[in-house]
């Protein structure tokens, strides 16, 4: 009867972990998604990400990126294919490389050219 | 997309419910491809255009984009069927590897599978102009 008592206890003990770990793992796939998601925009849309997009475009790549995390891809390599597919305006943080560095760097270079005339004028005056 | 290799796929066909697989190098010949779908008004517009090219015997592969079978059958039978194949495009997925973004859409492929030229909206007489002049 112990036994018994002791084997049931096990029993669902090991049913409650798998159950647990099954959701949080469902959980951290559902945030993984929406992350992702949140970071693509809808290329259909006004200034809206895929997320939070109802057109059937938004709809197929939601399917997408849920069937490549299913399929075991990375964030990365997700990004990565659309950027191929639809080059990097499909990402709302798009990397930084040799197109786009320009971009990156032109308020530093603004910034730097007006300490520049600041101080040539400042120099003038004096 | 333009000189990138349009990619290979496996898909349903509309005339055959088996899965066919789809590879643009077999092909050895100037194509177009084209996405379309019963429900999309643009495509009705355009398919005098697709048929035109039908007949002077360019290859024309259909992506049929998220529709219903008996609509498009009834679609091809009331406007002519300018499709040498039509593959189905249930969930959008083919259309996600073609890097379009919805219906119509056009592209050209090149004897090498490359696609030369990508046309988002329907075909109107400067674009069917264009395709002639560069297929045949």
């Amino acid at each position: 009867m112990v036994v018994k008592k002791y084997f049931m206890r096990n029993i669902f003990i090991m049913m409650f972990v798998i159950f647990f770990t099954m959701q949080v793992f469902a959980d951290d796939q559902a945030n993984r998604t929406q992350v992702l998601l949140k970071n693509l925009r809808c290329l259909v849309c006004q200034g809206q990400s895929i997320y939070d997009s109802n057109s059937d475009f938004a709809q197929d790549i939601k399917f997408f990126v849920k069937t490549q995390i299913e399929s075991g891809k990375t964030d990365n390599e997700i990004y990565d294919f659309l950027a191929n597919k639809y080059g990097n305006w499909i990402l709302l943080n798009p990397p930084l490389n040799l197109t786009n560095i320009f971009l990156w760097i032109l308020p530093i270079i603004l910034l730097a050219l007006g300490f520049y005339f600041i101080y040539r004028r400042s120099k003038f005056e004096t | 997309m333009i000189g990138k290799d349009f990619p290979e796929f496996n898909a349903k066909t509309l005339n055959n419910k088996n899965s066919s697989s789809f590879y643009p190098k077999n092909i050895k010949q100037k194509f177009i491809i084209n996405i379309f779908a019963s429900w999309c008004a643009p495509c009705w517009t355009e398919h005098e255009f697709l048929i035109n090219l039908s007949k002077k015997n360019i290859k024309i592969i259909g992506i049929n984009y998220k529709d219903n079978e008996t609509n498009v059958l009834k679609y091809l039978k009331k406007l002519g069927n300018p499709y040498a194949e039509i593959y189905v495009d249930d969930l959008g997925q083919i259309s996600i590897l073609a890097g379009a973004y919805g219906v119509p859409e056009t592209f050209l492929i090149n004897e090498d599978g490359k696609i030369i030229f990508k046309h988002v909206g329907p075909i109107d007489d400067k674009i069917y102009q264009w395709l002639l002049k560069n297929i045949l």
